[in-house]
């Protein structure tokens, strides 16, 4: 059996964010469950499998199957691990994630039968080139594809795709899975499974579909600016944390996709480093969300406030991730955001004042939710007794912190891994957009050479 | 780069996973063995960092035969 397994440094990056928050799932798991310790590490180790496979897929067939793998072990961990409306929430996540992933299937075979015998049904002649499920190969024919078909061949990756993102309006499932999954769950799920969505719209959508790219541009480039502030404008109004960390992420998921969708280097580049950084911090607020609801069982803002006094090193963890959510310079966030606004900024700057738009949204939401659950008086019974984070919780913290440091001051190595990859992909999905750039530039005219022609 | 690390990327928790459900018993044993997986499973891309850097060798897909 031949197939195809292999990848870039886009993968790279992507796989090494899904080991390094799998190992925080895991030991973010040792206290929080307590019942079926078995099944609930195996599954995890499952879901981590079919992740790095979906990364490391060179061929359709493999990244389809790592793609339904993943979907079980997070049904079963949503399901059997999760909170008070488990079973909805697990159910939700599976009906719309596998919608997603058989119109996905049904745009590989098109794929797959237009590269040798054609579609005889619709009427289209194959190229002849043989069967074959190699991403690879897709990737140089896809401007061979007649621009109907890859229209239709976008739209079910699209629904795949957009889905797993979630784009704004097929988010609705995230709130629910994030709300009832154990911590680990939620951890992996903000980190890892959303990328999912994006990795497949760089590795897939762009490279193999440049003209039907170009031609939902528009439509997705709106969804994203919705998706930023819509998503930013629902965080701002929630009651639970960890809801409010999930609708979030809609927001900055939609800044991912529309630096994606500016389609020049700089934009592909900012998205591809936000995924990784968006992993990061929200993994991080998710797992301190957690840790919080081991100790209190109430994730609902209201029943905090002041807890900056009773847990200094909680209080003080929370706000650097807090602070690399919003984008503060010097922390991973800004990177990503920054770079996203000078390729969006270049293709628009309405574009670009819409996502701006949405950081200012994200700092509102981030330093009010900070405001409330951290300053004020300690006035909640409740929370006078609870400890700070024990030697484990304090590790995993500044494990992600660390991170969140390390790519803020000095992202060079991130960008050196996908300078290459990104550039592939820019050719792909525009061939010219280099040669323009190399165009020679008329020399500056000069007052005196205006003066002297008049 | 050899793709036999992608592979065993791959295979790392896999193997975890099916070790777990077979030999080990005792939830401690459970939760220190899944680390142990999980860690080799993060340690073992790392070498795979110094194929896509800008020196010139990172030139696309590292590829199985």
């Amino acid at each position: 059996m031949k197939y195809d397994f292999g990848i870039d440094g886009i993968a790279l990056l992507l796989i090494l964010l899904t080991t390094f928050m799998g190992l925080i799932a895991i030991w973010s798991s040792f206290s929080a469950i307590d019942h079926r310790q078995k099944e609930y590490y195996v599954l995890l180790l499952l879901l981590q499998t079919g992740m790095i496979g979906t990364f490391c897929a060179l061929d359709f067939f493999l990244f389809y199957v790592f793609w339904e793998v993943m979907l079980v072990p997070m049904y079963f961990i949503i399901g059997i691990w999760g909170g008070p409306r488990k079973l909805y929430a697990a159910i939700k996540f599976f009906l719309y994630t596998l919608a997603g992933s058989v119109l996905m299937l049904l745009s590989i075979l098109a794929l797959y039968f237009f590269n040798d015998g054609g579609i005889p049904f619709l009427h289209i002649i194959g190229l002849g080139n043989g069967y074959t499920f190699s991403m690879l190969q897709y990737h140089n024919i896809g401007h061979l594809i007649p621009v109907g078909l890859q229209m239709w061949i976008f739209a079910g990756f699209f629904f795949g795709f957009a889905i797993k993102v979630p784009m704004f309006p097929f988010h609705t499932w995230l709130p629910d899975a994030h709300t009832e999954a154990p911590t680990a769950g939620s951890i992996i799920l903000a980190a890892v499974l959303l990328k999912m969505g994006t990795y497949g719209f760089v590795r897939v959508a762009l490279p193999m579909l440049p003209q039907a790219t170009k031609k939902w541009l528009p439509f997705i480039i709106g969804l994203s600016i919705i998706g930023i502030i819509y998503g930013a404008l629902v965080t701002l109004v929630q009651k639970d944390m960890k809801k409010l960390i999930a609708y979030s992420s809609v927001s900055h998921l939609g800044f991912v996709m529309l630096g994606m969708f500016a389609l020049n280097p700089m934009g592909i580049k900012g998205s591809v480093i936000q995924m990784i950084n968006h992993g990061i911090s929200t993994g991080a607020l998710f797992l301190l969300v957690g840790i919080i609801y081991e100790r209190r069982h109430s994730r609902m803002i209201a029943d905090y406030g002041g807890l900056a006094k009773q847990m200094p090193m909680y209080a003080t963890i929370f706000l650097i991730a807090a602070l690399s959510s919003m984008g503060l310079p010097a922390l991973n966030g800004f990177i990503g955001e920054f770079t996203i606004l000078l390729g969006v900024a270049n293709r628009s700057i309405w574009w670009a004042a819409s996502a701006g738009l949405g950081i200012v949204l994200g700092a509102a939401y981030l330093l009010w939710l900070y405001q409330r659950v951290f300053w004020g008086p300690l006035d909640n019974p409740a929370n006078q007794k609870v400890r700070d984070l024990n030697r484990r919780e304090l590790a995993l913290g500044v494990a992600l912190v660390a991170c969140m440091v390390w790519i803020g001051i000095y992202p060079k190595p991130l960008f050196d891994m996908i300078d290459k990859p990104v550039d592939y992909i820019v050719r792909k999905v525009d061939p010219g957009y280099f040669d323009l750039q190399q165009m020679p530039v008329p020399p500056p005219t000069t007052v005196a050479t205006v003066e002297a022609t008049k | 780069m050899d793709i036999g690390i992608l592979n065993v990327v791959t295979y790392v928790p896999l193997l975890g996973a099916l070790w777990i459900l077979f030999f080990f018993d005792d939830p401690k044993n459970i939760r220190y063995g899944a680390t142990f997986f999980a860690a080799g499973a993060s340690i073992r891309p790392l070498p795979a960092m110094r194929f896509f850097n800008s020196d010139g060798r990172a030139t696309g897909f590292r590829r199985s035969a």
